[in-house]
């Protein structure tokens, strides 16, 4: 079965993402090389080379295995380096909840603003940790109105930017 | 200062366990106690706000130097000899009668630091973190800095690679100094935003 | 915490201090130092750091720092959380 994975392509990300999964207590109640035991296993079972089952029947028992990656990945990992946006652009964030996904601040998410600035392609951190390697993508400076964001407790005039990844960017309509 | 062999002193468990990480990585060869030693000397002796202070004073002084500064915050702070981590990627914004720059990291506490050190406490407590971009008015009134109604407040939050300076205005009655003397009235804060001079 | 730290001894930014205790500037010169050495984006440890402060925002500052920085040596398979526990000193050392 270890040899199989060999076939399978598995990035360091996944591997340590498939550690990250496992039951807290059962990562902290058990010794080093079953934690690597435990994110192989994960990975095979999830890329169909081996089944519970058969896990279970060749260790005489039950085999717990990491839980499902919840990581909710963009619908698109093609790297890009080529701007879609221009600047004066309106757009809007993208409404995106996933768990472990930090980047796009919590407060502009679902809100328009407008690109300010382009500053090139930059690797997306937490793409690669959830299993989609590493992906390149054009980050923007996006401008938005403090009453965007806050509604009634926002103040005409004042403006906030944020600096964000293309992929949290849709159009404006 | 040494601890008394006769009443260890307590160490809090965070502090422990840095040091049992140090102490691992070390054995396994993989840290170099001197490097982490000329990693804490550099910050504490050749990074902070009186690098930023020089961009600023040659910036009030150099016409030139100010477009390309805001052209290309990177390239113009490194014509000085300040670049490295934290610092490559850098974008100043220019305070005007008009606009008032603040700077923030709402994700964590993201911060130049090859032009102002190490950020002070406040920047990373969550009040300043979640106010700064809610707030950000109020805020700074409660900082000592008022800012008038008619001036658009702009708040930075480096949030991807991009860091952020403030350039404030040049205060008044400081024609007559000289660059060295300009770069000695350019406070931290001010730089940050949070302050004017 | 700091009982037996003479806050004198260290250095001081515009009147406050840089650091607040000298184990918060190991902290930070490990993670710079290691993800040189490991020649990793500066990045892979600041991801970790912003999951961790989101994790628990009142927490203090260098302990979501600790945080990261236990879970990247871990993840990265260079310790186990029983050899940091075996490693961990009890008294502070003299200085």
């Amino acid at each position: 079965m270890i040899g199989s994975l060999g076939t399978l392509s598995i990035n360091g990300g996944m591997f340590r993402h498939s550690i990250e999964r496992m039951d807290p207590a059962h990562y902290l109640s058990s010794p080093y090389f079953e934690h690597w035991l435990t994110g192989v296993t994960t990975l095979a079972v999830e890329a169909g080379a081996a089944s519970v089952d058969e896990l279970e029947r060749r260790a005489g028992g039950r085999f717990p295995l990491s839980r499902p990656d919840r990581g909710l990945l963009p619908d698109d990992l093609t790297p890009r380096k080529e701007p879609r946006y221009a600047v004066g652009d309106e757009v809007r964030v993208r409404e995106w909840h996933p768990p472990g996904h930090t980047r796009a601040p919590r407060y502009v998410q679902g809100k328009r603003g407008t690109i300010v600035r382009f500053d090139g392609a930059h690797n997306v951190s937490d793409i690669e940790a959830h299993g989609g390697g590493f992906v390149t993508d054009p980050v923007y400076s996006v401008r938005f109105a403090s009453r965007e964001l806050w509604g009634e407790a926002g103040t005409d005039g004042d403006v906030i930017h944020v600096d964000l990844f293309e992929r949290y960017l849709e159009d404006s309509q | 200062m040494t601890a008394d062999h006769h009443h260890p002193a307590e160490l809090a468990p965070v502090e422990a366990r840095i040091a049992a990480i140090e102490s691992v990585l070390v054995e396994k060869g993989l840290l170099d106690t001197e490097a982490v030693d000329a990693i804490v000397r550099n910050f504490e002796d050749n990074l902070g706000p009186m690098n930023g202070a020089k961009v600023v004073a040659r910036a009030w002084t150099d016409q030139a130097y100010k477009e390309r500064l805001l052209a290309d915050g990177t390239a113009a702070i490194r014509e000085l000899g300040f670049e490295g981590p934290e610092g490559d990627y850098m974008v100043v914004v220019e305070n005007t009668p008009e606009v008032h720059n603040l700077v923030v990291c709402t994700l964590c506490s993201c911060y130049p630091w090859p032009t102002l050190g190490l950020p002070p406490k406040w920047y990373k407590a969550p009040a300043y973190r979640s106010r700064a971009v809610r707030e950000p008015r109020k805020l700074l009134a409660e900082m000592g800095t008022v800012i008038p109604d008619g001036v658009e407040i702009r708040v930075w939050d480096s949030s991807a690679e991009a860091r952020y300076l403030v350039l404030p205005m040049r205060p008044d009655g400081t024609d007559e100094m000289t660059e060295e003397q300009l770069a000695g009235v350019v406070t931290r804060d001010s730089m940050i935003g949070v302050q004017r001079l | 915490m700091t009982s037996g730290l003479d806050d004198t001894s260290l250095p001081r930014d515009n009147g406050e201090l840089v650091f607040e205790a000298p184990w918060q500037a190991r902290a930070l010169a490990m993670a710079v130092a290691l993800v040189e050495k490991l020649d990793l984006p500066w990045d892979a440890f600041r991801h970790r750091l912003m999951t961790e402060i989101a994790s628990d925002p009142q927490r203090p500052y260098y302990e979501s720092w600790c945080a990261a920085l236990e879970s990247m040596v871990i993840d990265l398979e260079l310790t186990t959380p029983g050899a940091l526990d075996a490693a961990a000193p009890t008294e502070r050392e003299p200085l």
